[in-house]
């Protein structure tokens, strides 16, 4: 980050091509939509970028980077309209014989939509802890919350999950 | 342990999140309450259930364009660096204030720069008004010394050169 902030583009170059895999995983679970996501998550390496000088190794890099992705997710999910359940595709019906990747396909459709009902910071807990496998201490560093609140984000959005999947 | 209190710290529990003391304690629990269980098992079928949401590939030339754009934006961040006397390193720290907190730092600065404007100006003409003006003649070629403040170095050396001998002259 130091060389970064000196303007070496090679370094940050570097930072993208180690934490672009992990930006875009985040940012699509986020919100769902590839080109909403590629927008994020290369936002997220520019802030990084124009913030360089600012950045002081308090936390590791991964939670700093973590934060900027986390805050960019939310604010472009307060930004567009709630859709609720409504573009969830029906189930279907295994005895007409559709095949397993199209069932595969709904039930993710399904998943997506549960975890978009979910307010924003139970949201981001979930994704980090679940797909991330993040420890709650850093979910709170990222979220700028205590541990013991993280436990109470995922526990109500597990909560949530569980009473709308729980026929899948 | 009772139910209730495993209860509560059961997400914890499935996350790997609690001691290892607690840990063992839940585990006997669970061992001998189908209750909790079951509540156990409810919670890691999200887990499973979530599992089942796919992430395709990262787009291909993903890591080109944000280089492109970074190309793009990076001379203009190093301009509004330079310009910037912020950079400078004493002060930093205002760098590190939220936006309202450094307005509010700026205006403080500023007013005490006014208020210190201010009582100087104040601080003046009290003295004017307490001691006024030396009557002091002046002398030829020093008039623009003259109306002279008391204790003004113009008013010292015009009582001076008003009394001092001529040049030459032996004492």
């Amino acid at each position: 980050m130091q060389a970064v902030a000196g303007g070496d583009l090679d370094a940050f170059g570097e930072l993208v091509l180690r934490y672009q895999g992990l930006a875009w995983k985040t940012a699509y679970r986020f919100l769902g939509d590839a080109m909403e996501a590629e927008d994020i998550a290369q936002e997220a390496f520019l802030r990084v970028l124009e913030s360089a000088s600012r950045y002081r190794a308090e936390a590791s890099f991964g939670t700093y980077f973590y934060r900027i992705l986390t805050n960019l997710c939310i604010d472009r999910t307060r930004k567009r309209p709630f859709t609720g359940m409504d573009n969830i595709p029906e189930m279907a019906d295994s005895a007409i014989g559709p095949t397993e990747s199209l069932i595969q396909k709904e039930r993710g459709a399904r998943v997506r939509a549960a975890l978009d009902t979910l307010p924003s910071n139970q949201k981001a807990a979930m994704i980090l802890r679940h797909y991330e496998e993040l420890s709650y201490a850093e979910i709170a560093g990222i979220l700028e919350v205590t541990p013991k609140a993280v436990e109470r984000l995922i526990s109500r959005a597990r909560a949530s999950l569980q009473a709308r999947l729980s026929h899948l | 342990m009772n139910c209730k209190k495993v209860l509560s710290r059961l997400q914890a529990y499935v996350d790997g999140e609690v001691p290892a003391k607690l840990r063992g304690e839940i585990e006997e629990h669970l061992g001998a309450c189908p209750l909790c269980r079951s509540e156990a098992e409810r919670i890691r079928k999200v887990g499973d259930v979530l599992d089942s949401l796919s992430v395709p590939p990262l787009p291909e030339g993903f890591s080109a364009r944000v280089m492109a754009e970074a190309r793009r934006r990076a001379p203009l961040a190093t301009q509004k660096r330079s310009f910037l006397p912020l950079e400078w390193r004493p002060l930093r720290w205002l760098l590190d204030l939220s936006a309202p907190m450094r307005v509010a730092a700026c205006a403080a600065v500023l007013l005490a720069c006014l208020l210190g404007m201010f009582m100087s100006k104040e601080l003046s003409l009290h003295q004017e008004r307490q001691a006024p003006v030396a009557e002091l003649e002046p002398l030829d070629g020093f008039e623009w010394f003259s109306p002279t403040p008391p204790a003004s170095l113009g008013s010292v050396y015009l009582t001076y050169a008003s009394v001092a001998p001529p040049t030459g002259e032996n004492p």
